[in-house]
């Protein structure tokens, strides 16, 4: 040391400068804030996981044949990409916050991503069978247009008239064996429901999203086999409701 | 200086106890440390002694100031040499330096115990220049030369390298097994 004193000038310093150590609570704030950060997105994790079990639990997998898709090929049109990445961003988050918590350095980076992974699994299936992943799924859908942009690839894959499949938004009830149908690229069709037609339980109501499925009659007619939701199951019907009602059929 | 006999068979643990009552007992701390910590930086850093003391300065002011976060689970003495550690690495971010040199004494102890972690030992014969190791280990990457300092200077065991290097046990085991591979491909380019 060039200066003898050096440690008994440092301790001058701490007192002429009153510096105190900084008190107890203040770390504590500092970790609960950085635990409530990680529960946050944790729980935020788990959302994202029960709604992209919720897309691809609803997603139809018994007509991949039937538009002609690989298993491959239709499992990548099928995956919630937005979804993904969301959940990738909570993921990194969760991973950042525990790193920087006292003991997050003591775990290798594959435990912590591993573990966040499998406890936002875990929330994701348990909010799932709570109904979170649809709640969510709908009000994204109905609420927020730029959702249903970013998530048409998935609705796209399925505009395949010449394959017998029909999606779009149902636009006008002419009669119960008629309705106008809306296809995604904005085409209208009259979609016939006729005797050989299997009820579901499907709102046919202006408006609805739906799938049909039977056969190309013409440019501008179709015959529905059998109508779904465009995704998902059919909504709870709550209250009177105009349009009709077809019973789900029983198997 | 208070309580000089006291405090000499206090641990440092002790001794962070009674700074909190009274910070006059810190003196004994940064005594303890001083020396230590100042070579530290100064292998690791490169800065001359005026720049090494100004940076000691300012982490035993930031010790202090943060003594009640030292997490007792720790060792004090890795505790400090992570502020340190920070310290350094933070003056280098600020000045837009990067950290690549580490002075490395040559040192008879420090040459044996990296031939011994290396398995150096059943390699070596006397055309082999002990200088010469220590040369290969200079042109290591600086993240090895970081753990091997900690290592082989400081002495520090894993469990205390991962903690003042905030960095798994098992990372520190994977810097010290590149650091050898590193090591023995220099060493064959002979």
């Amino acid at each position: 040391m060039k200066n003898d004193n050096f440690v008994q000038d440092i301790l001058k310093t701490i007192q002429e400068k009153n510096i105190k150590p900084k008190a107890k609570w203040e770390f504590m704030i500092k970790n609960w804030l950085i635990l409530l950060v990680g529960l946050i997105f944790l729980i935020i994790g788990g959302l994202a996981f029960s709604v992209i079990i919720y897309l691809l639990k609803n997603n139809d997998w018994d007509l991949r044949m039937q538009i002609g898709h690989s298993l491959i090929s239709f499992v990548l049109l099928s995956l919630p990409y937005l979804w993904l990445v969301f959940l990738i961003i909570f993921i990194a988050i969760i991973y950042y916050d525990f790193k920087y918590s006292k003991k997050g350095y003591k775990y290798s980076w594959k435990i912590v991503v591993g573990f966040t992974v499998l406890i936002s699994l875990i929330l994701g299936i348990l909010l799932y069978n709570i109904g979170m992943g649809q709640a969510i799924e709908n009000t994204l859908t109905k609420k927020i247009p730029i959702y249903q942009k970013m998530m048409q690839h998935r609705s796209d894959m399925w505009q395949r008239p010449e394959k017998g499949i029909l999606p779009g938004t149902i636009l006008k009830v002419e009669s119960d064996k008629l309705f106008i149908l809306k296809d995604l690229r904005n085409k209208e069709w009259n979609v016939h429901l006729e005797a050989d037609f299997i009820p579901t339980r499907v709102l046919i109501q202006p408006g609805e999203k739906v799938k049909v499925m039977g056969e190309e009659i013409d440019k501008n007619s179709f015959r529905a086999v059998q109508i779904r939701p465009l995704f998902g199951p059919p909504e709870r019907l709550k209250g009177q409701v105009k349009g009709i009602h077809l019973p789900l059929r029983s198997k | 200086m208070p309580h000089n006999e006291i405090c000499e068979n206090k641990t440092d643990e002790e001794l962070v106890k009674l700074t909190l009552e009274s910070q006059d007992f810190y003196i004994h701390l940064m005594q303890r440390y001083e020396q230590k910590l100042l070579r530290y930086i100064q292998r690791i850093s490169n800065f001359d002694q005026d720049e090494s003391e100004d940076l000691l300065q300012e982490t035993f002011i930031k010790v202090f100031e943060n003594l009640n976060d030292f997490d007792k689970d720790l060792k004090f003495s890795s505790w400090i040499y992570r502020i340190t550690h920070n310290k350094v690495i933070d003056h280098f971010r600020k000045s837009k330096r990067r950290p690549d040199k580490i002075l490395w004494e040559d040192n008879g102890e420090l040459i044996n115990n990296i031939m011994s972690e290396f398995d150096l030992e059943k390699e070596m014969d006397d055309k082999i220049n002990k200088k010469e190791i220590l040369n290969n280990i200079k042109k290591l990457d600086f993240k090895y030369k970081e753990v091997l300092e900690l290592r082989f200077l400081e002495d520090k065991s894993y469990k205390e390298i991962s903690d003042i290097l905030k960095k798994p046990e098992g990372t520190v085991a994977t810097l010290i097994s590149r650091a050898k591979k590193q090591f023995h491909k220099e060493y064959e380019k002979r």
